[in-house]
C-alpha cells in the first residue's frame, strides 16, 4: 500500500515547491525570513536592554504577519488541492476492502422502496432498512470471497451504481469533497504500516519538497 | 493445559458416550476427580492453581472481601489505584500521574518460573490474572472488568410503559422513545476520571427501525450494523469522550434486537474493552490483544462474558441466554484455534468459561442444553488433541457443581442467635454485633483489634465464640425438610498479612444449599431459609468435598487423590523444574 502512496506524496511535495515558485515572491520571502532571524538574534544581543528586546519582539511579530501574507496564496491553493485529494486518498489508504465473511452496510440516499443487486460473491443478507429521518435505505451485505464488482440500487425508473471491493487491494472510485455519496459502502478503517496514511503523506511530501529545493 | 471452569466429574461420567474426546483421554491416559480448595470458589481455586499456594498464602478467599476499617465489601481480585496528583481546572481535573490497576493475588505464577527457565508460556484467559502477570504472552481472564469498571453491566432499552427505568444487579434498564422510527439511546461508558464529579461518559446510539419490517439499523459513532429482530450485531466499537474532541476511551458492544415491532426492546452488552485498542491492561505484552484481534477479529474481553445477570433480571429468556452464551463459546473457539496455530513449544494454557456459567443456569433442569455446551468444549478438546498429537495434554476444572434449591442467610441466623444487632430495619449496629457473614462462604468475628468498631477480644472470648458458632451451625436444621444445611465449618486461623482480610470461619454448605444473595454482600434477607426462586439454579460454593473438579491427562498416571495445588508442581515437573518455595503440592507424574 505504501508503494502507491509514495509517488502520490512525492508529486504533491514537488507541486508545492513549484506552486511557491510561481505564486509567491521568493526574494521577499527570503528577505523576510532573514529579517526574522535578525530579530531573534537581537534578543540575545540586547538581553540587558529590555526596551530593545521589546522592540525586537514587536518587529518579529510584524515580520511574521508579513511572511504569512507572502505565502498566503500558495498555501490556500495547496490546501484546496489537499481537500480535493483528501477524500480520494482517505478512501484508498484509510479504508480496507471488505473482508470475506465479515458483514458490512451499504447505504443509499433514497426515500421510498428500492432493491439492492450485488455482484456474484456478495450476499445481500437483509432487506433494506428505511430511515425516515435520514431519507436513507441501508442493507447488510457479506462478501463470500474476493470480489470486485458493481452494486446496483434499483428504484422506480432509476438505477444507482457503485463499485464494491472485497479481499485485498485498494478501493478506487471518485469521491468529491463535502458531498454525501449516493451509495455509501462502510469499508473498515485501516492504517498504512500501523500509522495513519496522512502521517506518511506529509512526511514523504515534505522530504521530497526539501530534496527538490536543494 | 485446558482449563474448563466448573466441569463436573459426575456430569461427565453420565455422558461418556456424548463426550468422545474426553472418553478417549480417559481410555488412553487417565481421568480422576480433582480435589478443590476450601472454599470451592473460582477466584480461590484458580489462585491456588496459579501459585500452588493455599488461600491463606495467596490471600483470595472469596469473590468479595471486606475492608475491616470501613466494613465495605470490595472485589477480591484486583484494585484500581487512581492517579495521586491532579490539577483542578473548573469542572475538570487533569491527572499528572498515572492510575494503576493492581492484582490483589499474592504469590508467583507458575509460568513466571517456566519463563525464568527459558520455557515459553502462552496463557489465554487465565482467571484471577488481571492485570496479567508480565511474563510470556497472556490475555487476562475472570476478574477483567468492563469499561465501566464493573464485572459486567448490560443496558436494556424498552418503550414498555410497565417497565420502569431502574438499576438492577448487573444492568441498567432505561426507557426508550421511538419517534418516526428512530430511537436515540444514551449508552453509558466509564466514569469520566477527568471530571471532578466523575460523571459517567456516554455515547449516543441511534436505532432506526424500518417502518414495515422487524429490522433496524444501529449507528454508534462511526460503527454501523443492521440487525433483524431476534438477532445479534457484530462487535461495534464505540468511543466515549472524556475531554470533547481531545481524549476518549474506546470500548465495544454487541446489540441484541429482542423486539422491534410493535414493542421496542433492545439489549446492549456490557461495554467490553476493545482488544484492538485496549485502554485497560488486558494483555501482556500490551500489544498481544491487538495482535490476536488482527487475526481473529474482535472477541469478548470481559472476565465473565456470559450474561447470567440479564437472564436473572428477566431481560433474557433461556433461548436468548443460550444464544449469547454461544457467542462467547464461538469467541473462545476462535481464540483456541489461533492459540493452537501459534503454539510451537513450551506451555499453552487455555480457559473455557462456558461450562461454569451455563451450569449455573441449566444444571439439573436443562440437561440437554447443558450437554450441548459440554459437547462443544469436548469438540474443542478433540481439536487440540488432533492438531497437537505429540503434546502432553491436561484437561482440568477448578470445581464441580451442585443444585442450589435453598438459600441460607447466615446473618439472619446470627441475628436470631443474638450475635448480630440491627439499628433500624436492616442496618447492622457494629457496636453490638459480635459476628457477621459476608461473601459466599465466609463468616467473620467483629474483633476489637481488627474491625473498626470491633467488640470481641481476641483470645479466650474469640475462641469461645468460634466454638459456639461452629456448633450452632452444624446443629442447624432446615425446618422445611429437617435436613442439615451445613456439613462443615472450618476455622481458618490465618496469620500474617492476609489475616486482616481472611474470614474466621468457612462454611461448607450441603448440596442443595448455598448462602443467600443478601448475606453474600453482607446484608440480611427476611428468613434464615428461603427457596431459591432465582434463574441461578446451581452453584459450587458449598462444602469442597462435594464439588471436586476433573483431571484428564493424555499420559497414563495413577495419582492417588490429586488436588488443584498438585497441578502447578506437576507442570513444572514436566519441564524438569523443581517447585517454588511455598508450593505444597506433589507432582502427579
Amino acid at each position: 500500500m505504501i508503494w502507491t502512496l509514495i509517488p502520490v506524496s512525492i508529486v504533491y511535495g514537488l507541486a508545492a515547491v513549484l506552486l511557491f515558485r510561481r505564486c509567491s515572491d521568493e526574494v521577499s520571502i527570503h528577505r523576510t525570513v532573514n529579517r526574522m532571524m535578525a530579530h531573534v538574534l537581537e534578543f540575545r544581543l540586547f538581553l540587558d536592554s529590555p526596551a530593545l528586546v521589546l522592540r525586537a519582539q514587536r518587529d518579529l511579530l510584524r515580520e511574521n504577519f508579513h511572511l504569512l501574507r507572502l505565502i498566503l496564496l500558495p498555501c490556500v491553493i495547496l490546501a484546496i488541492l489537499f481537500i480535493v485529494l483528501f477524500s480520494q486518498l482517505d478512501i484508498m489508504y484509510g479504508h480496507a476492502p471488505l473482508k470475506a465473511g465479515e458483514r458490512s452496510v451499504v447505504t443509499a440516499q433514497l426515500s421510498g422502496d428500492a432493491v439492492l443487486e450485488a455482484p456474484a460473491g456478495i450476499e445481500v443478507e437483509t432487506p433494506g432498512v428505511r430511515s425516515l429521518h435520514d431519507k436513507q435505505i441501508s442493507w447488510r451485505v457479506r462478501p463470500l470471497g474476493r470480489v470486485s464488482g458493481e452494486l446496483k440500487v434499483r428504484y422506480p425508473n432509476h438505477v444507482l451504481t457503485k463499485q464494491i471491493v472485497s479481499g485485498s487491494g485498494l478501493i478506487y472510485g471518485l469521491r468529491l469533497p463535502f458531498t454525501t455519496p449516493e451509495i455509501e459502502i462502510h469499508y473498515p478503517k485501516t492504517k498504512v504500516l500501523s500509522t495513519n496514511w496522512m502521517v506518511w503523506f506529509f512526511l514523504i511530501s515534505s522530504a521530497s519538497a526539501i530534496g527538490y529545493r536543494r | 493445559m485446558i482449563g474448563v471452569d466448573g466441569m463436573d466429574p459426575g456430569f461427565v461420567e453420565r455422558h461418556w458416550a456424548d463426550l468422545p474426546n474426553l472418553a478417549s483421554m480417559r481410555a488412553r491416559g487417565s481421568f480422576s476427580r480433582l480435589a478443590t480448595t476450601t472454599p470451592p470458589q473460582s477466584p480461590t481455586a484458580w489462585s491456588t492453581f496459579i501459585t500452588g499456594l493455599d488461600p491463606a498464602e495467596h490471600g483470595i478467599f472469596d469473590f468479595v472481601h471486606r475492608d475491616p476499617a470501613t466494613m465495605q465489601p470490595f472485589l477480591s481480585m484486583s484494585e484500581t489505584r487512581e492517579a495521586r496528583f491532579r490539577i483542578p481546572f473548573g469542572p475538570w481535573q487533569l491527572p499528572i500521574s498515572r492510575s494503576k490497576v493492581v492484582s490483589l493475588r499474592k504469590g508467583k505464577a507458575f509460568w513466571q518460573t517456566l519463563e525464568e527457565h527459558g520455557i515459553p508460556a502462552t496463557i489465554v484467559h487465565m482467571p484471577v490474572n488481571y492485570p496479567p502477570v508480565e511474563s510470556g504472552e497472556g490475555l487476562a481472564g475472570m476478574g477483567t472488568p468492563d469499561l465501566q469498571g464493573t464485572q459486567g453491566t448490560f443496558s436494556y432499552y424498552t418503550d414498555d410503559p410497565g417497565d420502569k427505568p431502574r438499576t438492577v444487579s448487573g444492568g441498567v434498564i432505561s426507557r426508550a422513545e421511538v419517534v418516526d422510527g428512530r430511537a436515540v439511546l444514551r449508552l453509558e461508558g466509564p466514569p469520566n476520571s477527568l471530571r471532578r464529579d466523575r460523571r459517567a461518559s456516554s455515547a449516543e446510539m441511534i436505532v432506526d427501525v424500518d417502518p414495515g419490517q422487524p429490522l433496524a439499523r444501529v449507528t454508534l459513532g462511526e460503527s454501523i450494523a443492521i440487525v433483524r429482530e431476534g438477532e445479534w450485531s457484530d462487535w461495534l466499537p464505540a468511543d466515549f469522550p472524556l475531554l470533547p474532541h481531545l481524549v476518549s476511551v474506546r470500548g465495544m458492544v454487541r446489540v441484541f434486537a429482542k423486539h422491534l415491532h410493535p414493542r421496542f426492546e433492545v439489549y446492549v452488552s456490557p461495554v467490553n474493552v476493545d482488544p484492538a485498542s485496549a485502554d485497560l491492561p488486558i494483555s501482556t505484552p500490551p500489544s498481544f490483544s491487538s495482535k490476536i484481534s488482527g487475526q481473529t477479529g474482535r472477541f469478548y474481553t470481559l472476565g465473565i462474558s456470559e450474561d447470567t445477570s440479564a437472564m436473572r433480571q428477566g431481560v433474557f429468556d433461556l433461548r436468548e441466554f443460550l444464544s449469547q452464551s454461544h457467542l462467547v463459546l464461538d469467541d473462545e473457539r476462535k481464540l483456541l484455534d489461533y492459540s493452537l496455530e501459534q503454539f510451537r513449544e513450551g506451555l499453552l494454557f487455555f480457559y473455557f468459561s462456558s461450562v461454569d456459567q451455563n451450569s449455573h443456569m441449566l444444571w439439573g433442569q436443562h440437561e440437554a442444553e447443558l450437554l450441548n455446551v459440554y459437547r462443544a468444549v469436548d469438540t474443542a478438546i478433540g481439536e487440540a488433541l488432533r492438531r497437537k498429537p505429540s503434546a502432553e495434554v491436561m484437561v482440568m476444572s477448578d470445581h464441580g457443581f451442585a443444585a442450589f434449591d435453598r438459600a441460607v442467610d447466615l446473618n439472619q441466623w446470627l441475628y436470631h442467635e443474638g450475635l448480630l444487632a440491627l439499628k433500624g430495619l436492616d442496618e447492622i449496629d457494629w457496636t453490638r454485633t459480635r459476628a457477621y457473614a459476608l461473601g459466599l462462604n465466609g463468616l467473620y468475628l467483629n474483633l476489637a483489634d481488627r474491625e473498626h468498631q470491633g467488640i470481641v477480644q481476641n483470645g479466650q472470648e474469640s475462641h469461645a465464640l468460634i466454638e459456639r458458632i461452629r456448633n450452632g451451625l452444624l446443629a442447624l436444621r432446615d425446618s422445611a425438610n429437617g435436613r442439615a444445611p451445613i456439613e462443615t465449618v472450618i476455622v481458618t486461623d490465618v496469620t500474617g498479612s492476609n489475616a486482616r482480610i481472611a474470614p474466621d470461619l468457612i462454611v461448607g454448605y450441603s448440596p442443595g444449599y448455598r448462602a443467600s444473595w443478601q448475606s453474600g454482600v453482607g446484608g440480611l434477607s427476611n428468613a434464615t431459609f428461603e427457596d431459591n426462586t432465582d434463574a441461578w439454579i446451581a452453584d459450587h460454593c458449598i462444602n469442597a468435598a462435594d464439588v471436586p473438579g476433573v483431571l484428564f491427562t493424555t499420559r497414563k498416571v495413577q495419582p492417588a487423590s490429586p488436588s488443584l495445588k498438585d497441578l502447578p508442581v506437576s507442570l513444572l515437573a514436566l519441564f524438569g523444574i523443581a517447585p517454588e518455595p511455598g508450593m505444597t503440592g506433589h507432582s502427579i507424574y
